[in-house]
């Protein structure tokens, strides 16, 4: 027997494991040469007299395995930080039991190493994860900067070629209305002089009196007289209509690098709205709310691209509904089937924008992908399915905003908000 | 809200009698989900505890902000610690920003020991106003 209680204890040494043995306040009563180790000494005698909870680098977690201890009488897995006498800080994973006399064993297992691998990995994942975001952030960039790079050179070339010769017409259109009244002033007065007396008809003689009006009504000269105002009118309010267009698009002409500024929504709404004639168009009825709201932070630029392409996704829809010519339900009259309505409002953090039109309902399922690259719900060959991944792009990443999409057989409703700017 | 997230909770909670996870929407401007834990985390309940995370899409509207307050964590282990890092994880991929809220000590040390610290962002109080994640993600 005294042999066999030799080769126990003997065993004990020289476990692969550090191996204490204390009791409820943590004196240690035996360890082994693994746990002198472990602890950054030499031999278990060191150890003597010493308690195990003060290497523990949180010593109130000495409590929690003995309330655990008390729970289950073992505990097969408790981790601790231990905090050697070299400083160094080890992990190590106890199994622990009471023994009949009150006292607890406890086995240690140094996790150090296996827990620096696996944060390595866990590192390098992290790294991965940083390097997949910065390259999503480069695939949006490409596609944003590949769309507006082609409107941009487009934009670019139309507002140089039309604006000299826009300058010219509007001036010229100016000046023919003042020569047109001119010589409306001067036929009028020649006009009196051969009736005879001026302006007084009454003094003309018969016959000067009926070649004046047989010749203003060959020449329909009261028709043209009428009509030529109302023409110039029109002709004058139509050019300003393309000056304003030719201006909207000279945000498209900037060099690129643009910086973030504060921006009205209403004013790039205009600018969208002007660029992609949604206000104009005979198929559709537009309609708009607009009202003031707190600026935003941003690029112009881009948020003038990002509600074109939700306004030509709003016209897209509204006017791919069936006419009642289609259906055979009208006499061949045109008749505006399609619905545009752009609503805009704020509270005290966000500006919210919808685009709202009456096109044919979205299904459930594509919803969720409606901003996805490359997804489509326009036929083969009409859609690219990059304008709504741009808007979303520009309204999420570009903003720092939200946008969500609502399908019903009533309407389709795109919810863009984007946070004020601060 | 959310009929699976919330039976997913009281599933946990009865299954787990050291770890309790109580949970609050915040209808502010990024939707923030708080999640408060109370009690130990270790590798008994690491996993589950990270699973719960599979039932976000069930809630609407989707958070875009999450925070984990830590402040009733009695006992932490590495494992547990490494459930935040997963969870992160999960979130970036989803464009969730997760926060961690009242960190103890030692969860702080052991980031900080493991290198982390850097990637997490650690809030004194869990309805603390924030910027978004992407926005560092950014810089």
């Amino acid at each position: 027997m005294p042999k066999t209680y030799f080769h126990y204890d003997e065993f004990i040494d020289w476990l692969p494991n550090p191996l204490f043995i204390v009791d409820n306040d943590s004196n240690i009563k035996r360890s082994n040469y693994n746990a002198a180790k472990f602890l950054g000494l030499s031999s278990p005698e060191e150890l003597k007299g010493k308690r195990l909870v003060d290497f523990y680098r949180y010593p109130e977690e000495w409590q929690i395995l003995i309330d655990r201890l008390h729970d289950e009488a073992n505990v097969s897995e408790f981790e601790v930080i231990y905090q050697d006498y070299s400083e160094k800080l080890v992990v190590a994973v106890e199994s622990s039991f009471l023994m009949d006399v009150g006292n607890i064993v406890i086995v240690g297992r140094d996790i150090t190493t296996r827990l620096e691998l696996e944060n390595r990995l866990m590192g390098t994942n992290m790294e991965l994860m940083d390097a997949n975001a910065k390259l999503q952030e480069m695939h949006r960039q490409l596609i944003q900067e590949k769309s507006m790079a082609s409107l941009g050179t487009l934009a670019a070339g139309l507002a140089h070629e039309m604006n000299n010769p826009l300058g010219y017409i509007k001036s010229n259109i100016r000046s023919f209305d003042e020569y047109f009244r001119e010589l409306l002033s001067y036929t009028q007065t020649l006009e009196g002089i051969i009736r005879g007396s001026g302006s007084d008809e009454r003094d003309a003689s018969a016959p000067k009196k009926q070649n004046i009006k047989r010749l203003r009504s060959m020449h329909e000269i009261d028709q043209i007289e009428n009509d030529i105002a109302s023409l110039i009118s029109e002709t004058d309010s139509g050019i300003e209509r393309i000056v304003k267009t030719v201006k909207s698009l000279s945000v498209f002409t900037e060099e690129g690098n643009e910086k973030d500024t504060e921006l009205s929504v209403p004013r790039a709404l205009e600018m969208a709205v002007v660029l992609t004639q949604a206000d104009n168009l005979p198929t559709i009825n537009y309609s708009a709310k607009i009202h003031k709201v707190p600026p935003v932070r941003g690029k112009l630029k881009e948020l003038v691209q990002a509600f074109i392409n939700l306004l030509l996704n709003a016209i897209d829809a509204a006017q791919s509904l069936p006419s009642p010519e289609d259906t055979g339900s009208n006499d061949g009259q045109s008749v505006v089937t399609g619905r545009i309505r752009i609503e805009t409002s704020s509270d005290s953090e966000w500006i919210y924008c919808n685009f709202i039109n009456n096109g044919p309902v979205i299904d459930k399922d594509k919803l969720g992908r409606i901003f996805d690259p490359f997804f489509t719900t326009k036929d083969v060959g009409k859609g690219a399915g990059l304008g709504l991944t741009a808007v979303y792009q520009v309204i999420v990443y570009g903003f720092g905003g939200r946008i969500d999409v609502q399908s019903s057989k009533e309407e389709t409703r795109f919810l863009v908000r984007i946070p004020q700017s601060r | 809200m959310s009929s699976t997230f919330e039976h997913y909770i009281k599933t946990f909670n009865e299954k787990n009698n050291r770890l309790n996870l109580e949970h609050l929407f915040v209808e502010d401007r990024e939707h923030t989900l708080i999640l408060y834990l109370k009690g130990d985390l270790d590798t008994n309940n690491s996993y589950p505890f990270i699973d719960l995370f599979e039932t976000l899409n069930d809630i609407t509207p989707n958070p875009e902000k999450i925070v984990v307050d830590c402040k009733g964590i009695n006992y932490i282990s590495s494992t547990g610690i490494g459930s935040f890092t997963t969870i992160l994880i999960k979130c970036r991929k989803r464009g969730i920003s997760f926060f961690l809220s009242r960190v103890p000590k030692k969860v702080n040390d052991v980031l900080s020991m493991l290198g982390f610290s850097s990637y997490f962002s650690i809030l004194e109080d869990p309805f603390a106003k924030t910027t978004l994640q992407r926005d560092s993600l950014e810089e």
